[in-house]
């Protein structure tokens, strides 16, 4: 629990170091004097006098939703990973190994195309159809994978992985003979927050506090079901159902994320398996701190991303295959020295 | 194999960039393009603000006073404003808006799909102008903070290029200079075609993009395709509605001549595939400007007459 608390502590203020930095020509010290200034209490004590009403603009507005919304997206993304990685006994399970993303692309590439303007929870069209093709796809490798049988997860996987392969060579197909498209796609697949609002912030926080809620729940048995299926029903888990509840929710989670930012990979993968290193294979301690963990480092990426080049952007998942691969193979190398091996 | 395909894909990507800053992202309404220009009073060159233009995409926009903190995330957008003497008035660009030339030193606020936000707001632009490619929920966002946006485009013709010219000028408060640059460019082209118009026509075939991504050129309905035929050229792709072309097609009408970025010339004359064509054979390979013929704007005209000049240098002697 004293963990648990700290590694919040270690979010909070990863949070405030990742809103004080930016393009515009604003101090951190600046910057935290806005952001306090909002808090209920302390922001009485917080004088602004000098900075200009735009640059208020820039931190609430701007920063803060994307980095929250990075936070939370990094947070699914890891605590899916650690949830697949358990329930498929795979450890190169990642959120997207049942074609969510392939199916959410889809859905946003023909939202791209007929070039539809609605607005639902702070979600625009592309984000809408990539929701909804998200869930579609994940209904359909569910439905494909029960045919002839009890569902199995070794089913689910090659269903998904098939599927997925499907639907991204539709989305290549609809390019095709939608050239104009390409750029818009393909920037879209490599995942951005810079269309954050607080509205999408405010979407994808249901998701976020419900679904890990509901996965770190379930850690324990999960466990148990690792040992082996037949041990866990020895026990008294309902690992179908377990299964189930796994798996529905991680899909809620991950094309809720994958709506708002597009495709980030790398995270939901290497995340957990770096908490592991760190403090071992139980998943009650993996799947919380995989969600501080995946929150703090997907904020800094998008730091890096929005500040690096800047004013070019550089997209996430560029950052976060750089930094994590190198970081991950470190972590690799001091377990080994450790064991002695 | 799929980092292949992601390559292939960012390939096909940076083709279809040039294809955007061809315009020809979306359908425009054009009756509302071609209303554009007609909501306000013309009389004054300072128009009176508070003012109402209409957009390429049918949007109303509304301007408190005359925009003195302009950010173009165009290219052909930048290079109007500072054709309508705007220049000055610009306070930020996009990576791409290179000309002309003193432009460079106007801050950059990134790339014309997502620019920096931070920067943009920062500059407290009073006026965003923006094509095709710019992130719709970027524009929402800046709508939102009462930043106006608007967008401008156009992709089939010159009379469009004129209405988009005008409703800037309008909504810069350059009305008479929107005038004047129009009729310029009406002007030259005119002079062009009274030129070429009984002259016969050579076919022609402008190259975008070859190679292992297929080819492309611009076809009988697109703006480029459009100034090939006005600049008295024989566009094999005519027919072509859009951008695909095969490779068959361009040695079966063996084009009299052809047209291509200047800085990609030598590497399409030297690639085995085309060694055959007579154009090539016979060194009627021509090296443009390709901005001349991307860019919506005032250099179209300049554009023409360039085509016109490699098509029938007879007339132009």
């Amino acid at each position: 629990m004293k963990k648990i608390l700290s590694a919040f502590l270690l979010l909070l203020v990863a949070l405030l170091a990742a809103v004080s930095v930016g393009s515009a020509d604003l101090s951190m010290w600046d910057s935290l004097k806005i952001l306090l200034h909002r808090l209920p209490i302390a922001g009485e004590w917080v004088q602004l006098s000098g900075i200009g009403t735009v640059y208020e603009t820039i931190v609430w507005e701007v920063r803060m939703p994307r980095v929250l919304l990075a936070a939370m997206t990094g947070g699914i993304l890891a605590v899916v990973g650690s949830a697949y990685q358990g329930i498929f006994l795979n450890p190169l399970a990642d959120p997207h190994i049942l074609g969510v993303s392939s199916g959410a692309a889809l859905g946003a590439t023909m939202a791209m195309s007929a070039g539809l303007s609605v607005s639902v929870w702070g979600l625009g069209a592309v984000g809408l159809f990539a929701f909804a093709g998200a869930l579609l796809t994940v209904f359909l490798v569910y439905q494909a994978a029960k045919i002839g049988g009890s569902l199995s997860v070794m089913h689910m996987l090659l269903t998904g992985t098939a599927i997925s392969t499907m639907l991204s060579s539709m989305i290549s197909l609809w390019m095709t003979f939608h050239h104009d498209q390409i750029v818009k796609v393909y920037m879209w697949t490599l995942g951005s927050f810079a269309a954050a609002t607080w509205e999408k912030t405010a979407f994808l926080s249901v998701f976020a506090v419900v679904g890990t809620a509901v996965l770190c729940a379930g850690a324990g048995k999960l466990n148990l079901m690792m040992m082996g299926e037949e041990d866990a029903k020895c026990l008294g888990v309902d690992t179908g159902r377990l299964q189930k509840t796994f798996i529905v929710t991680s899909s809620l989670l991950v094309a809720a994320a994958v709506s708002v930012s597009g495709i980030i990979g790398f995270v939901g993968l290497i995340v957990p398996h770096c908490v592991r290193l760190l403090c071992g294979p139980d998943n009650r301690k993996v799947m919380p701190f995989s969600f501080f963990a995946g929150a703090i480092f997907l904020m800094a990426c998008d730091t890096v991303a929005r500040t690096v080049a800047a004013p070019t952007e550089v997209p996430v998942g560029v950052v976060t295959a750089m930094f994590g691969a190198p970081y991950f193979i470190s972590l690799i190398w001091r377990e080994r020295g450790r064991r002695g091996s | 194999m799929k980092n292949l395909k992601w390559k292939r894909i960012a390939a096909i990507g940076m083709l279809s960039m040039m294809m955007l800053a061809a315009g020809c992202g979306k359908t425009p309404d054009r009756a509302q393009d071609a209303g554009a220009n007609t909501q306000a009073p013309e009389t004054a060159q300072d128009a009176s603000y508070p003012l109402t233009v209409t957009d390429s995409g049918g949007q109303e926009v509304t301007l408190g006073q005359k925009p003195e903190k302009i950010v173009s995330v165009a290219p052909n957008l930048t290079e109007i404003v500072c054709q309508l003497g705007a220049g000055d008035r610009l306070a930020g660009r996009s990576d791409y808006c290179d000309y002309p030339a003193e432009i460079v030193d106007v801050e950059s606020v990134g790339t014309i799909f997502t620019p920096d936000m931070e920067k943009l707001i920062a500059i407290t632009p009073d006026l965003v102008l923006v094509s095709t490619h710019f992130d719709e929920e970027n524009a929402q966002k800046l709508q939102d903070l009462e930043i106006p946006v608007l967008t401008l485009f156009e992709e089939h013709d010159m009379e469009g290029v004129y209405a988009m010219i005008e409703t800037l000028g309008q909504a810069l408060g350059c009305v008479d200079e929107a005038e004047e640059c129009v009729r310029k460019m009406q002007d030259t082209v005119s002079d062009v075609q009274e030129k070429v118009k009984d002259l016969e026509k050579p076919s022609v075939y402008y190259v975008v993009d070859y190679g292992e991504n297929g080819d492309f050129t611009a076809g009988g309905d697109t703006f480029a395709g459009a100034m090939l035929e006005m600049a008295g050229g024989d566009n094999i792709a005519k027919e072509v509605a859009g951008w695909s072309i095969t490779l068959e097609e361009i040695i079966e009408a063996d084009p009299a001549l052809i047209l291509i970025a200047e800085s990609r010339k030598d590497e399409f004359m030297q690639s085995a595939a085309y060694a055959n064509l007579t154009a090539v054979k016979e060194g009627k390979v021509y090296g443009i400007d390709n901005n001349l013929l991307d860019r919506q704007g005032f250099r179209n005209a300049e554009g023409i007459r360039t085509l016109a000049e490699i098509f029938h240098p007879e007339a132009f002697e």
